[in-house]
């Protein structure tokens, strides 16, 4: 091969690219589902002729490397040799290749050019029902995958052209919204013969030899792209496990991994993890590599594009039968959810090492969700079903970000005016949680709403879901995960009788954002929530220890890269937490722990001081003088808030002591009135008496009470 | 007299139209940041009596460079309680799927200047919660607070019914007078609220400056005696007088290049082509655009600093539907990682510029190797071209790394450009359901012309017309415009369904709008076309069909309906005959008709070939290879002219290829037509 053809090569690659995306993009502008349309909940792949991916269109990157399977087990299934021009197969078995759950349909097209197949198309797409016993078809308490709907293991659903009518029949009479899925099922097969078509006319142009060898090229680039990045990269093995809240019955599941970095592979060992659960949160295999190749391609090169010539240098192991290798007939509908935590687990054990790849973790979950009903206009059936955004941790050199997908896809709100106008849901609010201003709250308040006083998202609506932050088992704070953002989502009002309302997946989010306010960095920073103790004279009012709270900014945080290479700190101090510049949180606020420098770092806000529930925040117009710092340091609390919203505080301090719903108020477990110490013991700087007791939560003092483990200071215990 | 003056990134053009229908152009310097001085320079450059114009028209990136260097003003957003983080929210996009460190755009108005306001209005338009004046109170008196210099406003489900944000944007003027106040509704009345505050946003951001901008120009323009309307090109290929570009100023975001398109629509009506292509290469990108039977394409979906790994901003204005891709004469060429050899996105700009230009660029760029590749002289540069420079880095940048030389290296360089541009062709094309073969190209720019014939070739594109100066061609096409508004309702109703007196009354009020607005600027020669946005009960996109005028009758409604499916089909390969089909957006373009010349032919002369001849040389054809290749000089060329390819045709700025067994003529406008020999 000359220079020059090699130029060839890489313009019929680089073709190949934009008939990945095209075919992509076709899909989306005739799909009916918006959860294809709008959050992109589906994938489109170009296969080479054994069926190894060439390129994948932009879309649910959870799908990635799903295609090749799938196409490979309809290979398997059908063989070569049987097929024909135009013949479109369909499957979804999440037990297969390319499985995930029922509600992902497949299709694989083989590309014909004169009589000979020359590659495959083939794209996965998440239809809103696929029947089952419940609306959308993904469910929390389905125990068997027979109850999650239609099942296809590779059947032929388009034969040399003809569509198979009795198949289209059944599936009409065996979904809840057949017209939506006959759109989008055309939908999927105008991508296909989009792709088939252009692979021709590139065959036309180029010639199919030419077309061959540049698919080979893509694919040698690819491994040759991971395995130049594999020789740099640091070699071991490194492990880490945590636990899924829950499995629906009350049990931890435990996900655990073993990374290893040779100077040509890249394994990831998930023996040990938990067996499959009789709870829809199973993964099958093709799904957690998937997951698996998320983390791989984020540490290998996150702008390579994508293709199974990266994936030969990955192998990823499970165990038969468990939770990340199921086998029929475990319920699956929320795989998602172990696969995530698959993923998780991999960057976590992954994060001290690279660092500049992968900060604090993510959302960890899809959060999706799930409504059905009529219209209160049209009286017509409808169905919402929806992942929504949340919030990333920081990372080297940068803060959190709130409002984004999670690590498996591309897009994910669906916007007030789509709701308003399409469906019988109006939103209250959609923002970002700054009512629990220093709450660090287990329960995910962050993602609570309200329909008609029942709980629409959040930990309340599911029994997954509970006890986010009590991971392993020891129900510490993972300061992994903290310092996530989260988008709230209130409904204002849902007219008719509620079809459905579910949340499947732990409502674990973090609740944690506040602005600095006015004048300082201009950015919304994620906040990272302090509480500590101040020891009570003996006889003073109450004599139980009321918490503190102080907010402040991790801005830049390059600490986010320290703590999570010492992987997880137990009881951190808030210097731990906060172990490069700028300077400890609470020494900004003043040196409440004792180690008063005075001074704010410039990112801390405006501050109000509280005493008694129900108080205003009486604003500290400057939070920088000495006094000021002094008061914080002595209030029970300490809010930040935007200086221009403190003439309205009014109302800040019952939101900000008493709307928790979940648990009846904040001071639930906590003699009343134990928060007034401020006033009476005023603090100097430098002054001991206030100590450090780390990070708690609320929960401690219910744990404490029944007698549970929990996260405690020291002094405390 | 119509004059239009464009400013770009490095040059500011000028091109002017007299009586007669002679063409007159000039090009100075761009003059950042009193970018007014450069357009006084050239009207005085140009020798123009301003006495004598009638129509000054104006392209700007000043909006656009606004937005993306971040120099816009400090700006304040007043929304519906509840909403102020739908900037911070946006889509949730994170289209760099597998970087987990991904950094989202960030709003352009921070959350501290975010406010929020109790007022509620329904999908329907209805008023569920009245707007809370204390609360508005307290808003305008933070926002005092803060010395915002701008204030953008948008309420949730505006679009329905804008009475709170009209009453809100009259209680802040009088509130924080000096200060630019804009409000969604004024700009669009499209459903989304995440599309809708950020248009609303970045209007108000880019406000204070536009103003500026504006008054200082006019101010110039008056000293010099300009006289005639003053209008501005705005980003869906009309115009707005100087006053209505002070109050939306966001519409300009995309002038320059629009312009070009609704030039290659108003050639193609003298030259008798309806379907064309137009395919403008600049400095930085290649940019192309489709016109169907004569009509330029506008759709709402624009986003500025999208790429396929950042979500970018939407602007939800009407936009001329352009494909652009960062392929343009300055794009440098690079080997990427896997060690292919790439083009772009990444410019070496003006400045240093390709290495030709002699200003310490290093790079090598589609400019270099088109020298190399003898497709530009030396001549073509202001300067003495380091031939030497420019063929080591071909060398060291390109060639080296996969065995080549700097010819080799500069062929490659221009076949992957080259490559590039066709997939952005067929993606305006071939992928919206056209089929080239149906088109003409229009090809202007200073690299539209050079590659365009073996472009074509491939495309199966029969001719190509080069416009007479190619390189302003944009400017040409500022000159040709009317002013035009576009009013887009959204109102999602079932076609069945929809009642005909609901749906003319939505016509109606349209129209009174647009009536109102356009005699407010003193123009009552106004025209209409009619569109709906439709789509099939349940999805999502729309595609936009052309519709009669109302009152619409049964009859009407099936030919809609019938257009519809048509339309659907056409862009999407399959119909859905039987399922019920939906209106979601009113779309009313509305045109104030404005004097232009025809174009004039050019008297036919017997010219001689021989006094056009400049040399023969060495040039590179993308389906030939090298050939020797006689250069004539357009100047000299006159209409009736043909020549045979190989053949290279050299003008200001710009050169012309036709490849072996092509014929290159010059038609009576004296626009090139290059016939590709395509079966």
């Amino acid at each position: 091969m000359n220079a020059t053809d090699s130029v060839t090569l890489d313009i019929v690659k680089d073709s190949l690219i934009a008939i990945g995306d095209e075919v992509f993009y076709a899909f989306a502008q005739t799909s009916m589902s918006p959860i294809i349309y709008e959050t992109l909940d589906y994938a489109c792949g170009i296969a080479d002729v054994k069926g190894d991916l060439l390129t994948q269109g932009n879309g649910a990157c959870g799908f990635i490397g799903m295609i090749s399977p799938m196409i490979g087990e309809v290979i398997e299934k059908f063989g070569k040799e049987t097929m024909k021009s135009g013949d479109v197969y369909l499957i979804n078995d999440p037990y297969m290749g390319g499985g995930t759950h029922l509600s992902d349909i497949g299709m694989v097209m083989p590309v014909f050019y004169r009589g000979e197949i020359i590659a495959f198309v083939g794209n996965k797409a998440h239809w809103s029902d696929v029947g089952g016993m419940a609306a959308g078809s993904f469910t929390t308490n389905s125990t068997e995958v027979f109850q999650e709907g239609l099942r296809f293991s590779g059947v032929k659903l388009v034969d040399a052209g003809e569509i198979n009518p009795s198949l289209t029949d059944m599936i009409a009479a065996n979904v809840r919204f057949p017209v939506s899925a006959n759109g989008d099922m055309w939908g999927q097969i105008a991508s296909l013969r989009t792709g088939f078509n252009r692979l021709v006319e590139l065959c036309d142009k180029y010639g199919k030899e030419v077309l061959l060898k540049s698919m080979a090229r893509l694919m040698d680039q690819g491994e040759q792209a991971a395995r130049t990045r594999l020789a740099e990269m640091p070699k071991g093995s490194w492990e880490a496990e945590q636990f899924m809240d829950d499995d629906g019955h009350g049990n931890l599941v435990k996900i655990k991994v073993k990374v290893t970095i040779t100077e040509k592979n890249f394994i990831a060992d998930f023996s040990g993890s938990s067996p499959q659960v009789v709870s829809p949160i199973n993964t099958g295999y093709s799904s957690l590599g998937a997951g698996v190749k998320v983390a791989y391609m984020s540490i290998i090169n996150p702008g390579l594009s994508v293709n199974d010539g990266v994936f030969r240098t990955m192998e990823v192991i499970a165990e038969e039968a468990s939770v990340l290798k199921c086998k029929a007939p475990a319920p699956t509908s929320c795989y998602f959810e172990s696969m995530l935590y698959a993923l998780d687990t991999v960057w976590k054990a992954l994060a001290p090492v690279f660092p500049e790849y992968l900060g604090a973790g993510h959302m960890l979950s899809v959060c999706a969700v799930i409504l059905a009903g009529n219209h209160h206009k049209s009286g017509l059936p409808f169905l919402i079903v929806e992942p929504t955004g949340g919030g990333w941790g920081a990372s080297r050199g940068k803060d959190g970000e709130v409002g984004r997908s999670l690590a498996l896809q591309h897009r994910s709100f669906l916007g007030n005016h789509l709701h308003g106008a399409e469906y019988p849901v109006v939103h209250r609010k959609a923002g970002v949680d700054d009512r629990h201003i220093g709450h660090l709250n287990p329960r995910a308040q962050g993602t609570v709403a309200r329909v008609d006083g029942a709980h629409y998202l959040g930990a309340a609506a599911g029994k997954i879901g509970d006890k986010v932050f009590f991971r392993d088992g020891h129900l510490h704070l993972d300061l992994y995960q903290i310092a996530m953002p989260v988008i709230i989502h209130e409904l204002l009002r849902f007219p008719g009788p509620l079809g459905h309302l579910r949340q499947p997946c732990p409502g674990g989010l973090f609740p944690l954002i506040h602005e600095p306010g006015h004048g300082l960095e201009e950015y919304l920073l994620p906040v990272f929530v302090a509480e500590f103790h101040q020891p009570v004279k003996a006889g003073s009012q109450g004599g139980d220890l009321p918490p503190h709270i102080a907010v402040g900014g991790n801005r830049k945080a390059d600490v986010c890269g320290d703590h999570i290479r010492e992987g997880r700190v137990d009881l951190p101090g808030v210097h731990q937490f906060y172990p490069g510049k700028p300077e400890p949180l609470l020494e900004d606020l003043g040196g409440v722990g004792g180690k008063g420098t005075g001074g704010h770092a410039p990112h801390i806000g405006p501050v109000g001081l509280v005493s008694h529930k129900g108080d205003d925040l009486p604003p500290v117009e400057h939070g920088h003088h000495h006094a000021d710092i002094r008061k914080m340091g002595a209030a029970p609390h300490v809010g930040i808030v935007d200086e221009v919203d403190i003439p309205a505080l009014h109302g800040f301090l019952a939101e900000f002591l008493d709307d928790f719903p979940d648990h009846g108020g904040y001071h639930a477990d906590e003699p009343t009135g134990a928060v007034a110490l401020g006033e009476e013991i005023p603090l100097h700087i430098g002054d001991p008496a206030g100590i450090i007791q780390g990070f708690i939560d609320d929960g401690t003092h219910r744990c404490l009470g029944k007698g549970v483990k929990h996260l405690v200071p020291d002094s405390y215990q | 007299m119509r004059i239009a003056t464009d400013i770009g990134g490095t040059f500011t053009d000028l091109v002017a139209l007299d009586e007669q229908g002679r063409v007159y152009t000039v090009k100075g310097d761009t003059t950042p940041p009193n970018f007014e001085q450069g357009v006084i320079e050239v009207m005085e450059k140009s020798g123009i009596n301003p006495g004598d114009l009638s129509a000054f028209i104006h392209g700007t990136t000043t909006i656009i460079n606004a937005l993306t260097e971040r120099k816009g003003a400090k700006t304040g957003l007043i929304t519906t309680r509840g909403f102020r983080d739908v900037l911070e929210i946006a889509r949730c996009n994170r289209p760099d799927l597998f970087n987990l460190v991904f950094a989202k755009p960030r709003p352009f108005i921070p959350r501290y200047l975010r406010f929020e306001v109790e007022e509620r209005i329904a999908a329907d338009g209805e008023i569920i919660t009245p707007l809370n004046k204390a609360e508005l109170a307290q808003a305008a008196e933070g926002l005092k607070k803060e010395g915002v210099e701008a204030v953008a406003v948008c309420f949730i489900n505006s679009y329905a019914n804008d009475k709170h944000e009209q009453e809100t944007l009259a209680c802040i003027k009088e509130a924080l007078p000096g200060v630019f106040v804009t409000s969604s509704g004024q700009i669009t009345r499209e459903w989304r609220e995440y599309e809708r505050s950020s248009t609303v946003a970045l209007n108000a951001y880019v406000g204070p400056v536009a103003s500026q901008y504006i008054y200082k120009l006019e101010k110039e323009l008056d000293r010099i005696g300009v006289k005639g309307g003053k209008f501005f090109m705005q980003s869906n290929g009309g115009t707005t007088p100087f006053e209505g570009a002070r109050e939306n100023p966001i519409n300009m975001v995309e002038s320059g290049p629009v312009a070009g398109v609704f030039g290659t629509a108003v050639l193609g009506k003298a030259i008798g082509e309806e379907q064309l292509i137009a395919f403008d290469v600049g400095g930085t990108t290649a940019k192309c655009s489709l016109i169907d039977r004569g009509e330029v394409k506008i759709t709402t979906s624009y986003r500025i600093e999208r790429t396929d790994r950042n979500a970018g901003y939407p602007i939800m204005i009407p936009v001329v539907d352009i494909v652009e891709i960062g392929n343009g004469g300055g794009s440098i060429a690079w080997i990427d990682p896997s060690g292919s050899l790439k083009v772009g996105p990444k410019s070496a700009g003006a400045l240093p510029g390709p290495v030709a230009y002699g200003r310490g660029g290093t790079e090598p760029t589609t400019t270099d190797a088109c020298l190399i590749a003898g497709r530009l002289s030396p001549a073509n540069f202001a300067g003495t071209v380091d031939i030497a420079a420019v063929e080591a880095a071909l060398v060291n940048r390109v060639g080296k790394p996969l065995g080549m030389d700097a010819e080799e290296a500069a062929v490659s360089v221009i076949r992957v450009a080259e490559s590039n541009m066709y997939n952005a062709l067929k993606l305006i094309s071939v992928r919206r359901g056209y089929d080239p073969r149906d088109f003409t190209l229009v090809a202007f720019g200073g690299g539209g012309p050079m590659h365009a014939a073996s472009l074509a070739r491939e495309l199966g594109i029969r001719r190509v017309v080069v416009p007479v100066a190619a390189a302003v061609f944009s400017a040409w096409g500022m000159l040709m415009t009317d002013m035009r508004h576009d009013y887009i309702q959204t109102r999602i109703r079932l076609l069945d369904q929809a009642s005909p007196r609901e749906l003319d009354q939505m016509w109606d009020g349209l129209l009174d709008k647009a009536r109102k607005d356009f005699s407010s600027h003193g123009v009552s020669d106004i025209s209409f076309d009619y569109y709906a946005d439709m789509r099939y009960a349940g999805q999502e996109h729309t595609v936009k069909v052309r519709t009669p005028a109302p009152s619409w009758d049964d009859a009407a409604k099936a030919k809609i309906v019938k257009g519809f499916h048509e339309t659907h089909e056409h862009y999407y390969t399959y119909r859905l005959e039987g399922t019920p089909v939906e209106i979601v957006n009113l779309h009313l373009a509305v045109y104030g008709k404005t004097d232009k010349p025809e174009l004039k032919k050019l008297p036919r002369q017997n010219g001689s070939l021989e006094k056009a001849f400049k040399e023969k040389r060495r040039v590179y054809f993308s389906q030939e290879g090298w050939q020797d290749t006689p250069i004539y000089d357009r100047e000299r060329l006159f209409p009736g002219a043909r020549l045979t390819g190989p053949v290279l045709v050299e003008e200001k700025a710009a050169a012309a290829l036709a490849g072996t067994g092509q014929t290159l003529t010059v038609d009576d406008y004296g626009n090139l037509i290059i016939e590709t020999e395509v079966k």
